[in-house]
């Protein structure tokens, strides 16, 4: 143990692109994980183009029926675990801390090791596509379709170990921002004083912390009955496949959530700033997204009424999942109340907001149409689903996650994006959003299944598919737009300067980008919308609040970069990996993975024997 | 889950701290430590601790003895005071060992909701699985289709089209994953509707273009190799014997087939399953035509 | 600028009371109780496919031929025990005895060892008796939960070993209380697990035939009413 911290010396560079892959700074960690997220989310969008065009017209022969299986199971396992769910670590890791007023997260290396998790995890679902193994069983992976006999080759495995990757990955960062927000926000930030991002986060935090253990459990005996012969699944030992799905729901409704929460934080955000008015009923917010956090565990039956579970089941699941409606409506009341009467600025982000709320009522609305389960026999299974889910993660999640990218972009770069191109990029993205998903009720409640690799003419779907089509491209142009927008806003934008919009939260009280260390001085909390209360006194004495002053970095101590999150990802991957090659030699997999295990506690090791921090010289004399 | 479990422990702790009361002038801590409000900064010590070890073994051994007449092994009787005791057990670990009892109250909230999710998530599995379920309808009693009685009683009253033409209504058949829509179309023998439908053998065994299972032996040429699989048997009689007592014989490898099959799954399927007499005629006689 | 031998730096982790918290809660014993919140979660899941699936194993052996609750019963005890001795070692390290922390740390590890020598004591006689991983459904959900027990079991030993040494080699102070308390929580709390998992697979459990006669659901309203009496 005591040569392992000495073999490999500390990271010392702060440039480069070690820095990068040794960084424990939450805000450069928030910027990996949102170009990682944006990457998947290409790659998900990709996906989802092939399966358009193969669907445009009847009778289609573009891709294979096995292809269309693979893409409609990676394009939703893409979209949700790869882009969307990093897309919101990007905001918890870049915006938690400056929130709060915290230096950092809790555990830096920690947040270092989620994300090198995520990506390595990421990386190895995608490995499948190099050696044609691709998982092909839905995002949801229904047993039976998963027992080894009904499918053949690796795909599943890759679906299943990596997911249990990404399922380590997700609940580290739980676990970190449960503490951070617990433990480490600024003097006089009570709890009723955090920004309802925070509130967001941390709601979605808890989630994620007992969700996942949930899946985790899941993978294991899927992982099991593929790998070791086990009969969790299995129905010639009397195993029932229902099991599977009552354990993906019991996380995966869970998960909606985990997926929507941090996108109404972001939009609880934005409002308030370009209506110019304080959140309405801030307290009801709050209260809203815990009561949907509590509801989210005793509604995932919804997801099997048409399993056969019994009137009685059937029936509770659908009293508590049109219950938590309730909630849900009350928080858009309360954005609806927040710009009633304000002065509202329709800059991009506002755009975007507004685009969420508007967007996410409709597919509210569908969703309410299938919490009962008679109507639901109807609708399961079809194109109405496909629009449904769409309406409420694209019109929801993705446009709460545009609106948070625009707002936060002068912060985040220090440069100002182009609005005119903002504002195109919205129209198009709103505009091709409904083009390509709302024709799906219609093609859904005339009969057409999800999932269906093409379809006979004659049933009256193919111009309905057409425009879905044609919406999918808008949709592609909308994000050329903003691609062009958001690398060349960074070399050619305006300075933004430290507070653009005028906004209540203490991100914006720093400069733009932030320090390394975010605050020279934690800041004291006098009330809510802390930073519009330090704005309107100085307004009043008739003075303005500029930035924090700098201040040399190395009087602040800050947390060292490290190598060790890096290993210790590697190390969990290769655990993964190693029980995915196959070579014919059947044990040959486990020492290969054992060498995964080493690896992983040489890390863990080294982890635990390195200080959080070097001291600085200086500082070394009161130990 | 808001019972104080220093509570808990405390009543099932009563007779002990009685017999060790002679100490607890010296170390005012004993009572204190378990039933009262402990300030901070004291802590538990060897006396404190040793008395909540002895307390747990013995209640694993009273746990133990429970469950040795033979009579109370795998009672229901015994289900509950097993479950008091290890919850007893259970939060002393929690309130003592882990000194939860002493900490800040927001761990209290943490551990707790989590453990009451997962106790919610596990009870709420049970009972789906269990109580909740209905029993499967197709399994659950031989009878004829309510439809079909429907529309032979009211003959004439019915205005609409005879299904004639359209294959019987009768549900189990839906269940038979694999059954082809032509396999009941007319002309099917009896033995066939039966095989695909209410004697849901479709489930698991294959034949040609009738039915796709995969749990049981492929039936194609049944027939013949009935004839010849046990000496002394006519493959009728082997194919009635298979139908009616599926344990006698378990086919595999050794029969020329691609694999063994398992020994008592047909029969543990087949429970709720009643064929009568003329069911099994008719299923042997449409087996043999199977050559 | 990088230290060759950070070893021998100043502690880790800064002692408890030094760290300001909004809370005054330290974070890593707080991060500790999060994840042992999420474990309940994951623990739960298992039991719930264990408790699924109890007594609809088609072929045998059933728990009633395989399942030994004397052995179980002492290994249980040694479980327990250990228990208490990891929590004399946490008092120690608040006291700063550092020859009394090796002692009970040592005891504990001991201890652990037994109940994981019973485990594969007990996996192995199974797995001779005919019960592998793969038999029926009995034998999966056993092998799964009470295999993960016992993973928990012996990452636990390893960690107390890493404890054991690192406070054999530095007399002043190291590792903290703190260090030893919140592995004494994960101890503490693999063994609750195992009151949990002792109560149902062989006290309750171990009993269990072939499916009975009558549904599932029979036997749900069995279980609930045996709950109530």
């Amino acid at each position: 143990m005591v040569t392992i911290t000495g073999v490999i010396p500390r990271p010392s560079t702060y440039t480069g692109l070690w820095s990068w892959l040794t960084t424990v700074d939450h805000k450069r960690i928030g910027a990996l994980y949102g170009f990682s997220a944006f990457f998947f989310f290409v790659v998900g969008g990709i996906e989802a183009g092939i399966m358009r065009l193969q669907l445009v017209t009847s009778d289609n022969s573009l891709v294979s029926a096995d292809w269309f299986n693979a893409m409609f199971t990676m394009h939703g396992t893409t979209m949700i675990f790869m882009a969307i769910m990093p897309f919101g670590a990007t905001f918890f890791n870049f915006l938690i801390p400056l929130m709060i007023g915290a230096r950092d997260v809790a555990f830096p290396r920690l947040n270092a090791f989620s994300y090198w998790t995520f990506l390595f995890g990421a990386l190895l679902m995608h490995a499948g596509f190099l050696i044609g193994q691709v998982p092909d069983a839905g995002w949801f992976s229904y047993a039976n379709l998963t027992a080894a006999p009904f499918s053949e080759g690796k795909g599943l495995d890759f679906w299943a170990l990596s997911l249990q990757v990404l399922g380590v990955a997700s609940l580290a960062a739980g676990f970190n921002f449960v503490v951070t927000i617990i433990n480490m926000r600024a003097p006089g930030m009570s709890l009723m004083r955090m920004p309802v991002f925070v509130w967001m986060t941390l709601v979605t935090s808890i989630l994620l912390v007992l969700a996942f253990p949930i899946i985790t459990v899941a993978l294991i005996e899927l992982t099991a009955d593929r790998q070791f012969g086990a009969n969790f699944f299995n129905t010639a030992a009397g195993g029932d496949p229902i099991l599977w799905q009552h354990l993906f729901w019991l996380f995966g409704h869970p998960e909606v959530y985990i997926l929507i929460l941090p996108a109404m934080g972001v939009v609880s955000e934005i409002i308030p700033t370009f209506s110019r008015k304080p959140l309405f009923g801030y307290p009801v917010v709050i209260f809203s997204g815990i009561v949907i956090a509590i509801m989210s565990w005793a509604v995932w039956s919804h997801h099997m009424f048409t399993v056969g579970l019994g009137a009685i089941a059937n029936s509770v699941f659908t009293i508590t999942t049109m219950l938590i409606a309730v909630p849900t409506g009350v928080k858009i009341f309360n954005w609806i109340g927040t710009m009633w009467s304000g002065s509202i600025d329709l800059r991009t982000p506002m755009l975007m907001a507004i685009g969420f709320v508007a967007l996410f009522i409709v597919g509210g609305l569908s969703g309410v149409s299938h919490a009962v389960s008679p109507s639901d026999f109807q609708q399961q299974d079809t194109y109405y689903i496909v629009a449904h889910i769409h309406y409420v993660l694209f019109g929801g999640a993705i446009f709460g996650i545009f609106a948070g990218i625009y707002y936060w972009y002068p912060k985040i770069t220090g440069k100002m994006y182009n609005e005119l191109l903002g504002k195109i990029h919205f129209w198009l993205m709103f505009i091709g959003m409904n083009l390509t998903f709302f024709p799906m009720h219609y093609a859904g409640l005339n009969g057409m299944p999800r999932r269906i690799y093409t379809y006979a003419e004659g049933f009256g779907w193919e111009g309905m598919n057409l425009l879905a089509t044609i919406g999918y491209f808008i949709i592609v142009i909308s994000l050329l737009i903003f691609i062009h927008n958001f690398f060349r806003s960074i070399k050619k934008g305006e300075e933004a300067g430290h507070d653009p919009w005028d906004a209540p939260t203490l991100e914006w009280s720093i400069s733009s980008p932030p320090p390394v260390y975010n605050f020279a001085e934690v800041p004291v909390v006098r009330g809510q919308d802390a930073y519009w209360i330090t704005k309107r006194e100085a307004a009043a004495r008739g003075e303005t609040v500029p930035a924090e002053p700098h201040v040399d970095p190395d009087t602040i101590h800050m947390p060292s970069p490290s190598y060790w999150p890096l290993i210790t990802s590697f190390g969990v991957v290769w655990i993964a990996g190693g029980l995915l090659i196959d070579v014919g030699w059947d044990y040959i997999r486990f020492p290969i993975s054992f060498i995964g295990g080493i690896i992983t506690i040489i890390g863990v090791i080294g982890w635990s024997n390195e200080p959080a921090a070097e001291e600085h010289h200086e500082a070394a004399g009161h130990h | 889950m808001s019972t104080n479990p220093g509570q808990e422990a405390a009543m099932a702790h009563d007779e002990h701290a009685a017999h060790e009361e002679h100490a607890a002038h010296e170390d005012a801590g004993i009572s204190r430590f378990f039933f009262g409000h402990v300030p901070e900064g004291v802590h538990g010590g060897l006396k404190q601790y040793g008395l909540l070890a002895i307390f747990l073994a013995i209640i694993t051994l009273i746990e133990f003895l429970i469950i040795v007449p033979e009579g109370l092994q795998g009672s229901g009787v015994v289900i509950a005071p097993l479950v008091i005791l290890s919850v007893i057990k259970f939060f002393c670990v929690v309130a003592f060992f882990m000194h939860l009892k002493f900490e800040h109250e927001l761990l209290w909230q943490i551990f707790v909701a989590g453990l009451a999710l997962g106790l919610v998530v596990a009870l709420s599995l049970v009972l789906l699985f269990g109580v909740f379920r209905p029993t499967p309808r197709a399994f659950s009693e031989p009878r004829q289709v309510p439809f079909e009685h429907h529309v032979e009683d009211h003959h004439e009253a019915v205005a609409r089209p005879l299904p004639d033409e359209l294959p019987p209504p009768a549900d189990p058949a839906d269940l038979a994953p694999a059954a082809p829509a032509g396999a009941t179309a007319a002309g099917a023998s009896p033995g066939q509707t039966l095989f695909v439908g209410t004697a849901a053998c479709a489930s698991c065994h294959t034949i040609q273009g009738v039915a796709q299972g995969v749990l049981g032996p492929p039936l194609d040429g049944i027939a013949s190799a009935a004839a010849n699989r046990i000496s002394g048997y006519s493959a009728e009689e082997y194919i009635r014997e298979s139908i009616v007592e599926p344990d006698a014989y378990t086919a595999g490898t050794a029969d020329g087939l691609s694999q063994d099959y398992q020994q008592g799954l047909m029969s543990a399927t087949m429970a709720g399953i009643v064929l009568s007499d003329e069911d099994v005629e008719a299923l042997v006689e449409y087996l043999l035509q199977l050559r | 600028m990088a230290h060759a031998d950070t070893t021998h730096a100043p502690p880790a982790h800064p002692p408890a009371h030094e760290e300001e918290t909004t809370t005054g809660i330290n974070h890593r014993k707080l991060l500790m109780w999060v994840f042992l919140g999420s474990d309940c979660l994951f623990f739960g899941s298992l039991i719930a496919t264990y408790m699924v699936y109890r007594g609809q194993s088609i072929v045998g052996p059933y728990p009633r031929d395989i399942i030994d609750v004397p052995i179980t019963t002492v290994s249980t005890f040694v479980l327990l025990m250990s228990s208490f001795a990891m929590v004399m070692g946490v008092a120690a390290a608040r006291n700063g005895n550092q020859k009394r922390l090796i002692q009970w740390l040592w005891l504990t590890i001991v201890l652990g060892s037994i109940f994981i020598g019973f485990q594969v004591y007990e996996f192995n006689l199974f797995r001779v008796e005919g019960l592998r991983y793969e038999t029926n459904l009995f034998s999966s959900t056993f092998f799964t939960l009470t295999g993960f027990h016992g993973a928990h079991v012996t990452l636990g030993i390893f960690w107390l070993i890493c404890l054991a040494i690192v406070a054999a080699r530095n007399p002043a102070g190291r590792p903290s209380h703190l260090d030893v308390d919140i592995a004494g929580l994960y101890w503490h709390f693999v063994d609750i697990v195992w009151i949990v998992i002792f109560t149902l697979l062989y006290l309750i459990g171990g009993f269990d035939g072939p499916p009975e006669a009558g549904h599932a659901a029979v036997q749900g309203w069995n279980w609930v009413t045996g709950l109530i009496s």
